[in-house]
């Protein structure tokens, strides 16, 4: 019994461990930020999306809640930062500070309802919850600016020193390292004993409430933990571009960090980092040809994604490059 | 506050228009509810048999009663596909979801590829067609519409509840393993029904090409409102689905008259959260 006490801890302690290849994708993340100006929009916009996939991944990934209107909390933390910075103070910081409580207070609030009732329910409520607000933040223009968007938002320098340039490099530094922060706080979270209960609650709802784990009061503690970071990612998107617009809301943003999150793969945290990198990099080499084709493409590959499964997909990937490298060598 | 004679018009347009989310939510509230599939591309399905019903009527001067009779056959055939490879790879309501938004999209592009982006009109000369009752007036298109709505929502609900196939389905739904024990053929009746949300998502596209205005983006925009529809009228259950989407439609056209039309979105989530909060056994 001691001895499987032990061996549980070493395990967990080694799960804990820093990779030397989680190190080097950090530091080569960080790096990029001193290239030569060009890439450092799209390098933004892929930071914004990771953090809002890790954000999703949260509550998928390691409570199993699936939420097709994750856009609420990420709409819900633009348009607080946006309206903080025109209406307040131009701080980005103070900005996000606000975004993130204003997300997480919606999270806690929704969370009853989503909690309520199966899966298939949470499903509509969660889809449910982002169309009201989207069509809330429409019918009040005198707040948002309804179709138009939120305009004349002049964010103010960073830490009152970085000015925001055209480039985005200041932008996507800021974005990267909040990314950073916010991925470092998860990793922890999700070692703790908090995020193993909420694991168990994902593999077996009714045995983890027998062995003593209050299951509803982790799930809404996950759900608001997940909003508020959500609600990070819409004040980088509000404050690096200056703009808020409905399509923050959107059903269409749901279903993207859905599909960035499904790409790289649920319940390890760095699965929406990767998913990130690779659906905003295709995106913008495919759609640069051809919009509608990049659609074609997503759509495709998700299919043979889901009917064939991860597993088989990597090992076939990965087996048919063994089997070329086996191939080169003879 | 409107006065009386628009408050009726407001509901009686209501209700018809909310013909059109029964009709499209009962291919889904059948497969959601006895097969646990989630069918996203249902919408697309409807809209591809709109634009052929719009294409055979514009080019070849069919008439739509005829395009609909050889369109129906058509995405019958298409549905037999999609459930063999849902029935072939073991899909489950996860990626049952995620396949057929695919295949939406992947529709939706081929749409844009042979139709453009552009909004086509199939103008009919049913389309300005009312009856005057009293004071209202009643579009002849949708009442035809609520009427077919009505007789297959009927029809469905009486074959799931009164004849054998349908009561092995329903049983297959609760338990396929006790009914597989009692000799329910779960996986023929599963092509069965597949085969006639397919059916059912041509006959609305049909309706759809006579009565709304095409574009390709369209698909997704009756998304949120059916599928609260699907869920307010309970899952597999037809006439559930039916009325339930006459009631939303109702409460979205009152609520447009009372407030202001930006409100009408907004109306079937509230119903169904409202709904939700009191029952959560609801689904």
């Amino acid at each position: 019994m001691k001895d499987d006490t032990i061996s549980t801890a070493r395990d967990l302690a080694r799960r804990a461990r820093w990779r030397l290849a989680e190190i080097v994708f950090w530091l080569l993340a960080f790096a990029a930020v001193f290239l030569p100006p060009g890439k450092h929009l799209l390098l933004n916009e892929v930071a914004i999306l990771a953090l809002f996939a890790l954000s999703l991944d949260l509550i998928l990934g390691y409570a199993g809640i699936i939420s097709l209107g994750h856009a609420a909390f990420f709409g819900a933390g633009a348009y607080a930062a946006g309206l903080l910075c025109k209406l307040v103070t131009p701080d980005p910081l103070a900005g996000m500070a606000v975004a993130i409580v204003a997300a997480a207070v919606l999270g806690f609030v929704t969370s009853f309802l989503v909690l309520r009732g199966t899966d298939l329910t949470r499903l509509m409520v969660t889809l449910g919850v982002a169309l009201v607000l989207h069509e809330v933040a429409n019918a009040l223009p005198q707040w948002t600016g309804g179709a138009d968007g939120l305009q004349g938002m002049a964010v103010g320098p960073l830490l009152g020193r970085f000015d925001f340039d055209l480039y985005g490099r200041t932008a996507y530094a800021y974005s990267l390292t909040t990314l950073f922060v916010l991925f470092l706080l998860a990793r922890r979270i999700v070692q703790s004993p908090f995020g193993l209960s909420l694991m168990a609650i994902r593999r077996n709802t009714l045995r983890a409430s027998a062995l003593g784990v209050p299951v509803n009061r982790r799930l809404i503690a996950v759900y608001t933990l997940a909003a508020a970071y959500a609600g990070a990612a819409g004040a980088l998107l509000a404050q690096t571009t200056a703009y808020v617009s409905l399509e923050v809301l959107e059903f269409q943003r749901s279903a993207d960090v859905l599909l960035a999150l499904i790409i790289g793969g649920t319940g390890w945290l760095y699965g929406g980092i990767a998913g990130a990198v690779v659906f905003k990099v295709l995106q913008d080499t495919l759609s640069s040809n051809a919009p509608q084709f990049w659609m074609f493409w997503m759509g495709l590959f998700l299919v043979v994604l889901a009917l064939v499964g991860r597993e088989r997909l990597s090992r076939g990937i990965g087996g048919g490059v063994r089997q070329l490298l086996a191939r080169g060598r003879r | 506050m409107p006065s009386g004679t628009l408050l009726g018009q407001a509901l009686i347009s209501g209700v018809l228009a909310g013909g059109m989310y029964g009709l499209l939510a009962l291919g889904l509230s059948l497969s959601w509810g006895l097969l646990r599939l989630v069918n996203l591309s249902h919408f697309a399905l409807a809209f591809l048999a709109a634009y052929l019903t719009y294409e055979l009527g514009t080019t070849y001067h069919v008439a739509p009663w005829w395009a609909a009779a050889m369109v129906v056959p058509v995405m019958l055939m298409i549905g037999l596909a999609q459930h063999w490879l849902f029935d072939r790879f073991k899909v489950n309501e996860l990626a049952s979801l995620l396949i057929t938004f695919s295949f939406a999209v992947i529709l939706e592009v081929a749409i844009q590829l042979y139709w453009t982006a552009d909004y086509r009109r199939f103008e009919t000369h049913y389309s300005t067609m009312s009856i005057k009752v009293g004071a209202f007036y009643i579009p002849v298109l949708e009442l035809a519409l609520c009427m077919v709505a009505g007789v297959l929502a009927w029809g469905t609900w009486l074959w799931l509840r009164k004849t054998y196939v349908g009561k092995a389905l329903r049983a297959a739904a609760e338990d396929a393993d006790i009914a597989a024990a009692y000799g329910v053929d779960h996986k023929k009746l599963a092509y069965l029904l597949s085969g006639m949300g397919a059916a059912y998502a041509a006959i609305a596209g049909t309706f759809i090409a006579l009565i709304a205005t095409l574009a390709p983006a369209q698909i997704w925009a009756w998304l949120g409102v059916v599928f609260a529809v699907v869920i307010i009228g309970r899952l597999g259950n037809p006439l559930g689905a039916l009325l339930a989407g006459m009631l939303i439609g109702a409460s979205e056209s009152i609520a447009m008259a009372i407030f202001a039309p930006a409100w009408a979105p907004v109306v079937s989530f509230s119903v169904l959260i409202a709904i939700l909060l009191w029952d959560p056994e609801w689904l």
